[in-house]
């Protein structure tokens, strides 16, 4: 029998590069902090709120033009050819782009090109063109004639993974992991578990296509000076963008210079390289001028990276006294036309509770709808929603309540290895989460209480910590005391940039309006990990407090001299630096620096390797209060708790701003967004958002509680975890749960429209 | 006998209108010419604009006058920002369903990517450049940052101005006022509670006569 191997979320056992170990200097964790942990406005609050931020969309550059893209209509197909020379007539048209002339470009991992002469999917890049301005450019596209020969297509996973399907690959409609079609994983002998259970449960669920709708759509602007080309981009991750560019453009990386300016959200959907980007670069390079392309919110829509949907097949069982003894788990991902390597569940049933007998099978299958990538906690949510809802039932059939269920079946070991977490802190976040809530006032599911029906739910989740280098900052202090925070990483809108300044305010003791940060620019920053993953905070942040640190020591020991003190013999408060043992001593900050001969004072941090040791996980717990009208099948969230356990809370406002943020994704994924596609022809029907309609001001809980169990977190020198995608992985599980409290009925498939609740209700005869 | 000439008279039939769009180059000179003395016209305060041909228009955005040569189909938003480079205003759905592209013209919020440029033009428009006084941000603007009501900023412009034209009318909202008012502004970062509370205590603050 094959060996059937672990595996995480991106990350191997075993399988971390071998680092130098670096002269191991351990800062300790701060006590008390000054700025850490408070609730502090951003440091780029201004450029937001007065509209001076530049996004790339806004960037504005002379003798610019506009590229648009040529887009598939069809789910399938050949072109056989394409006739431009309209488009090229048309006055204002400066050049166009397709298979004829475009530089053959590999991508999908080498299965494609930039333009292949066979598409995909509704939406897949056929042509594009060149103009003056963007109306010329669209006036353009519809003058391309192109000649396509349809070709048979899927569109239902299950119907692709039939041996008499069509291929859309040579190789199969199942996506290969590691040279095979399954991707298994086996822990225990399932058989034997649910030979043990005395109550066995089965269940299918389906989940749908979901859009990261960033407000700011695909953007990109690309400016050449001979062979050195700058790109200004809407980017997770600069260094990243970079590599990808210098590896399609076959161009040394110095010769790239990518921006990343303010950046209107991402949730995934801007980490890997899209075609406009290049398509960018090559009408810059062809034409000598500048070269603005934006994905329309349309084409974004339904031509970008998208959260597949999944069909999932759970059975579990478990003994009467609550202890789980198996958990098979079958699940089906549609991934559309090409391939995406992060693409599975999320390792909810594998780890998250104590299960001796496991058994997961994902079943990776190409269709052509669309093309899936990594959306805030890719897997997760969906996986959430099967488990969570079994969970839930299993303690209905046992007469027990789901919170003491499930920390029944808590392990503070890492199932794979044996070995235990560090800094897991879901137990407490079941616990005070459900104090703050108020779940032992919890009454008996579907009891019947008039028109409008309340009920309570809980779910919880689990993320990996994937938390590592590379990241390197630099701190300079001026001659004039003031400091300039240097650092490669992206700011989404979590609120990077401000928690770095917070920092380095912190470890340096200056006042934080004293500091001044550069970020996102692959020139005049250095190589940072991209901001993705929920790893930004816990892998750029040790290396910005080392940075700090590095600058601190060379500040002090200038003082020092000049002061006539012992180095050892000085520190720095408030941005005054004074004698330990005579504190009448002293120097500010400013009176010390502009000493250095060298004008400045630069510190380098650098993100040291981790020790290797895969239990390093981010929990949560949720709880919510539903109101349901039985007879509108509306749906009020009245109260919902939050628990997470992130380990230090940097700053208070944007770690309460990034919950709401998976808070209200949650609720649109649970209760109204869905990707409708045409089954007769693969085209997406709603491409709207008023018909795609994720949560608005109104859609929100009345009140929204977020509770951080910030337990010691020693894997890295600031104490933190990752918070970016755990608030989002429960939602939908909470508020399922929470509907079948109030109305006595299970929703196994999202999102919950109101047709649903209805022909539920009337199923059950209510 | 006399040949007696018959004038030929264009009129708009299909095959008039065909031709204009059939095989060869098009020139944008073509087009209007067919079309121009047709039914193709738009309605507006400074009278009837034809749809292919360009059109001069003043605008008043902010208390300034720009002079510009449009496009009867280029939307407000699009001159805000592609001509004018006045870049507050975002542009997200360009449909009309997420206003981003918020800007208050004649005292009322609407969305700048519905308006046509040429729809504009005799209307007091005002944009999130036009709240600041120097570079001093409005009390409205203040709250926001005071209060954390924004993550990537991309919706920030919008919210802004729909909560100054909301907050112009009702000085005492309650939260549940301010929820409706503002629910015609997405937000995907969803910084919505923070806006709530931003709007709720800009409204305090401009009770208290500002800052």
């Amino acid at each position: 029998m094959k060996k059937i191997e672990p595996f995480e979320m991106g990350i191997e056992e075993g399988g971390a590069v071998k680092e130098i170990i670096l002269k191991k200097e351990k800062l300790p964790d701060w006590k008390e902090t000054k700025v850490i942990g408070k609730k502090i406005p951003r440091v780029d609050g201004y450029e937001l709120v007065s509209g001076t931020a530049k996004y790339s969309s806004d960037i504005n550059l002379p003798g610019m033009l506009y590229a648009k893209v040529l887009r598939s209509p069809h789910p399938h197909t050949e072109i056989i050819d394409i006739d431009s020379s309209k488009a090229e007539a048309l006055p204002g048209v400066k050049g166009v782009l397709c298979y004829k002339n475009a530089p053959k470009i590999k991508w999908w991992s080498d299965k494609s090109f930039l333009f292949d002469r066979t598409v995909r999917y509704v939406g897949d890049e056929v042509a594009a063109i060149l103009a003056k301005d963007e109306h010329i450019a669209e006036d353009a596209l519809k003058l391309i004639e192109v000649t396509y020969k349809p070709l048979p297509y899927l569109l239902d996973p299950e119907e692709a993974m039939k041996p008499e399907a069509p291929k859309i690959w040579p190789e199969g409609n199942l996506m290969l992991f590691r040279g095979e079609p399954i991707r298994s994983y086996s822990r225990g002998d399932v058989e034997k578990g649910f030979a043990e259970a005395d109550i066995v449960l089965e269940r299918k669920y389906t989940t749908q296509v979901a859009l990261h709708l960033a407000m700011e759509t695909h953007s990109d602007v690309a400016n050449w000076d001979g062979d050195y080309l700058t790109l200004w981009e809407s980017s997770q991750g600069v260094f990243w963008t970079q590599e990808q560019v210098a590896q399609k453009l076959n161009i040394p990386v110095n010769k790239i210079r990518i921006i990343c300016p303010y950046m209107g959200g991402a949730f995934g959907s801007k980490w890997e390289l899209n075609k406009q980007s290049i398509i960018a670069a090559l009408f810059a390079k062809e034409s000598g001028h500048p070269v603005k392309i934006i994905a329309t919110r349309q084409e974004n829509m339904v031509a970008y990276e998208h959260r597949p949907s999944s069909i999932q097949y759970v059975k579990s069982g478990v003994k009467k006294d609550g202890t789980l003894t198996a958990l098979k788990f079958k699940y089906i991902s549609p991934i559309g036309g090409y391939p995406w390597h992060y693409a599975g569940s999320g390792s909810q049933v594998r780890y998250l509770y104590r299960c001796n007998n496991v058994q997961t099978d994902e079943y990776i299958v190409y269709t052509n709808v669309g093309r899936a990538g990594a959306m805030r906690a890719p897997g997760c949510p969906e996986e959430s929603f099967a488990l969570e809802q079994m969970m839930d039932e299993l303690a209905e059939k046992l007469n027990m309540d789901p919170l003491k269920l499930r920390l029944k079946n808590n392990t503070e070991l890492y199932q794979q290895s044996g070995k235990p977490y560090i800094g897991k802190g879901l137990t407490e976040c079941m616990q005070e989460g459900a104090k703050l809530f108020g779940w032992d006032k919890r009454k008996k599911p579907g009891t019947p209480r008039g028109r409008k029906k309340k009920g309570i739910g809980m779910a919880c989740g689990q993320w990996g910590d994937g938390s590592r280098p590379p990241a390197t900052t630099i701190v300079k202090i001026n001659y004039d005391g003031t400091v300039n925070l240097i650092t490669g990483a992206s700011d989404l809108g979590t609120g990077t940039r401000t928690v770095m300044s917070m920092i380095v305010a912190e470890e340096l003791s200056v006042p934080l309006d004293s500091i001044e940060v550069t970020n996102a620019d692959t020139e005049t920053t250095c190589h940072t990990i991209y901001s993705g993953g929920s790893v930004t905070v816990a892998s750029v942040g040790p290396s910005v407090r080392l940075a700090a640190y590095d600058a601190k020591k060379k500040l002090l020991a200038l003082a020092a001299y000049e002061m006539k003190v012992d180095s050892n013999d000085v520190d720095i408060k408030n941005g005054i630096i004074f004698q330990k043992s005579n504190p009448d001593k002293k120097l500010t900050i400013k009176e010390a620096a502009s000493k250095s001969i060298d004008r400045v004072i630069v510190g380098m941090g650098k993100r040291k390797p981790n020790d290797y040791d895969p239990q390093h996980n981010i929990f949560c717990c949720h709880f919510a209060e539903v109101e349901v009208d039985s007879v509108t099948s509306e749906i009020k969230l009245l109260r919902y708790v939050a628990a997470h356990d992130s380990a230090r809370v940097l700053n208070r406002f944007t770690y309460d701003n990034q919950i709401h943020g998976g808070i209200g994704m949650g609720i649109g994924y649970a209760l109204s967004e869905e990707r409708i596609m045409d089954k007769a022809t693969g085209k997406m029907l709603n491409v709207n958002l008023l018909d795609y309609k994720i949560a608005s001001q109104i859609d929100m809980p009345e009140k929204i509680t977020n509770y951080a169990a910030e337990i010691p977190y020693p894997r890295n020198n600031i104490s933190v975890k990752g918070l970016g995608e755990p608030p989002a992985i429960p939602p939908a599980a909470t508020i399922a749960n929470a509907l079948y409290n109030a109305l006595g009925v299970r929703f196994n498939d999202i999102p919950i429209t109101p047709d649903k609740i209805v022909q539920a209700l009337k199923n059950k005869g209510v | 006998m006399e040949k007696i000439k018959k004038k030929k008279r264009k009129t708009y039939t299909r095959r008039n209108f065909l031709k204009g769009f059939g095989s060869g180059a098009l020139s944008t000179a073509v087009v209007p010419k067919l079309l121009v003395q047709d039914a193709y016209f738009l309605q507006t305060k400074g009278g009837k604009v034809p749809l292919y041909s360009k059109k001069q228009i003043t605008l008043t955005i902010n208390e300034k006058k720009y002079v510009l040569v449009v496009e009867p189909r280029e939307t407000l938003l699009h001159v805000l920002r592609e001509r004018l480079k006045l870049t507050g205003t975002k542009e997200s759905c360009n449909a009309g369903e997420c206003g981003a592209c918020t800007v208050i013209m004649d005292g009322r919020t609407v969305y700048s990517c519905m308006i046509l440029a040429v729809e504009a033009e005799g209307s007091k428009i005002t944009t999130i450049e036009g709240l600041l006084d120097g570079e001093e941000l409005h009390p409205i603007q203040k709250a926001f940052v005071d209060n954390d009501a924004m993550q990537c900023g991309y919706c920030t412009p919008g919210q802004i101005m729909s909560a100054k034209a909301f907050l112009d009318k009702n000085a005492n909202p309650t939260a549940e006022e301010i929820k409706r008012a503002m629910s015609g502004n997405l937000c995907r970062c969803v910084s919505y509670p923070h806006i709530l509370n931003a709007v709720m205590g800009a409204s305090k603050r401009l009770k208290k006569g500002g800052a």
